[in-house]
């Protein structure tokens, strides 16, 4: 990484100037940094590798496992046990990808994976 | 609406005994508020893109105070400080004393001088326009526009320091943390255009100014109120387009997924504006992606069009384009755009400390026809009435080196010219007055916005930009920290009435 050339991705969320030190950071939420978390190209392979684990941990997206898929992905993004409501979320939410966006199972965990990573849970510690 | 709402955790019941005592003062106010509100605010939600749920839309338009005169600005932020002597601010007497040691006093970054040797001018003036303007040669193409400008030739600003100036000409104070004019803007108005955001930057191609993100924060009003980045090369908004493999039909079902999780995962948590914000980004985003494309696409331009802003030309070609897209923004209803003419550091900016000369042709050479352009391009297309454009950095230069050898100047707070042009402001009009060597303002008197130095403070400039926009910046306030704190202070600050159309 140079100095003069920023991360796009850094930069849209604020990377702290390269030059001078920087004590404090802002807090700052743009519409550019949620395109960034939804379309760039770092935050879907970050899905994509999320997905892989996922189903390496819990049996594959096929129907069978789906289920334990949903509940693992949120294990791991959330660090905490999985609700049954967000459980139920996720698996409306694949199934409709699946049934009327026409999205294979595996991209479609890939997509469950990648809502996980959006979340404000995800971004914001309490 | 409700000032609760923005509290920060820690405090006992929310609430400290200020703002207890101040609530419960302002329950006669609460009660005239909701009656306001009765007709317009419900009307002002908007709906999210499922067409279901409702969704409030932070930067819904608001009605202004008053009728105004401007509806939108366009800033052409000059950073670094250029020197008003070798710009605007013909000083003939200070030609003869290049070379000569005189005795003026100057504080800048080279700390406080009584004397100093004085630099002359180092570009001609003409007279330009029915108003007879002195403008130099560096700028040709805006000298053509002076009879539409008003000059103020006395600004005053309280530090002669980037960092702390260039908070203070963007947010009115020189300490960081508070919110930029263009977030007051757009509190106090919202956005007309629910798809593209209510406050955009353009940077320099060498990067921002220094603070970086600090100069477009919404400091202490809700994150929604802060700029968005446009870049002027490559892809204007990065990431604009979902992947081949997420379709945007699949790409919406996920979107009111994550809204219904942050919805109920901001229930328990409803004083922190940054999960609303963030909760709001992403529809903002999802309409972004449908109608950015079209406002920054310049390929709908004609080739005159894009000459006229300089675009055919290597030197002028990225500040050109960063003022036609301003320009197609403006029409799209973007409350607040700056551009940024000057990036990085030393001369890379307008910051002439060592060759003037080289500084400033190189800067002024750069942006003289984009913004000749965009003044020609807004005039003749009927938006120049109500769009106010405003040009200048965060201070001047002084009339003296900095240095033994040379021709560069150190900052100077103590006078220096901005201009307006277009909604509500008057033409070919200069206001204010530097001495006869531009190293401080004389005129007018103390009472704009400085207790006891002649000139207008950078208060005074904001005040005028609110009060062109139909906001009263004595009026317009956001209630944090225990008070109604407000762009332009504490103490009543009279717009700049000279330059009222």
């Amino acid at each position: 990484m140079k100095r003069s050339l920023l991360t796009p991705l850094l930069a849209d969320f604020d990377l702290a100037d390269t030059d001078t030190s920087c004590p404090v950071r802002f807090v700052t939420t743009q519409p550019t940094q949620a395109l960034g978390m939804m379309n760039g190209e770092f935050i879907q392979q970050q899905a994509r590798v999320f997905a892989e684990r996922v189903t390496r941990e819990a049996g594959g997206p096929d129907a069978a496992d789906v289920r334990a898929c949903v509940q693992r992905a949120i294990e791991i993004a959330l660090v905490r046990e999985a609700t049954d409501d967000e459980i139920s979320r996720g698996l409306a939410l694949i199934d409709k990808l699946e049934s009327t966006e026409g999205i294979s199972p595996g991209r479609a965990l890939e997509l469950y994976c990648l809502l996980l990573l959006n979340l404000n849970e995800f971004a914001y510690l309490d | 609406m409700n000032p609760q709402s923005n509290q920060p955790h820690g405090t006992f019941c929310r609430r400290t005994r200020r703002e207890f005592f101040w609530e419960a003062g302002a329950s006669f106010t609460g009660l005239a508020l909701s009656g306001l509100l009765d007709g317009g605010f419900f009307a002002r939600q908007s709906r999210a893109a499922d067409g279901v749920t409702a969704l409030a839309n932070p930067l819904a338009a608001k009605p202004p105070m008053f009728a105004p005169k401007a509806k939108r600005v366009i800033f052409l932020f000059m950073y670094g400080g250029p020197s008003h002597v070798d710009t605007f601010d013909y000083k003939p007497a200070l030609y003869p004393l290049d070379g000569k040691i005189i005795k003026v006093k100057t504080k800048g970054r080279g700390g406080e001088r009584s004397e100093s040797r004085a630099v002359g001018p180092k570009w001609k003036f003409k007279q330009y326009g029915q108003c007879g303007k002195w403008v130099s040669d560096l700028f040709p193409n805006i000298g053509q526009h002076v009879d539409d400008i008003a000059f103020i030739h006395s600004m005053t600003a309280d530090s002669p320091i980037h960092g702390s100036a260039m908070l203070q000409m963007n947010s009115g104070k020189i300490l960081s943390g508070s919110p930029c004019l263009g977030s007051w803007v757009n509190y106090g108005l919202g956005s007309v255009n629910e798809n593209l955001p209510g406050f955009v930057v353009m940077l320099d191609k060498k990067g921002g100014p220094i603070s970086g993100a600090k100069n477009w924060s919404s400091g202490y009003m809700p994150a929604t109120y802060q700029a968005t980045l446009l870049r002027s090369q490559g892809d204007p908004i990065l990431n604009l387009a979902p992947p081949d493999d997420m379709p945007l039909a699949a790409q919406r079902a996920l979107l009111d997924s994550l809204r219904d999780a942050n919805t109920a995962h901001l229930l328990p948590r409803g004083d922190n504006s940054e999960l609303a914000a963030r909760i709001a980004s992403y529809e903002l985003a999802w309409r972004m992606q449908e109608h950015a494309p079209e406002a920054v696409d310049l390929s709908q331009e004609t080739a005159e069009t894009k000459q006229l802003y300089g675009l055919d030309q290597d030197r002028t070609a990225h500040f050109g384009r960063q003022c036609l897209l301003a320009r197609r923004l403006a029409e799209r209803g973007v409350r607040f755009i700056q551009v940024y003419s000057g990036g990085a550091h030393n001369d890379d900016n307008w910051d002439a400390h060592g060759d003037l000369v080289k500084n400033h042709e190189f800067h002024a050479g750069n942006t003289d026809r984009p913004i000749a352009g965009l003044l020609t391009d807004l005039k003749r297309s009927g938006l120049l009435d109500e769009t106010l454009v405003i040009w200048g950095g965060e201070f001047g230069r002084q009339p003296t080196a900095e240095y033994a050898k040379g021709t560069g100047r150190d900052h100077n707070s103590f006078g220096f010219t901005m201009w307006m042009a277009g909604g509500g402001v008057k033409g070919g009009v200069s206001i204010g007055e530097t001495d006869e060597l531009g190293s401080a303002a004389i005129a007018p008197g103390p009472g704009h916005g400085n207790k006891d130095k002649a000139g207008f403070h950078v208060k005074s400039l904001h005040a005028t930009v609110l009060h062109l926009l139909g906001l009263d910046p004595n009026r317009l306030s956001y209630f944090f920290g225990g008070l109604d704190q407000k762009l332009v202070g504490v103490e009543h600050v009279e717009p700049i009435r000279e330059l009222l159309a």
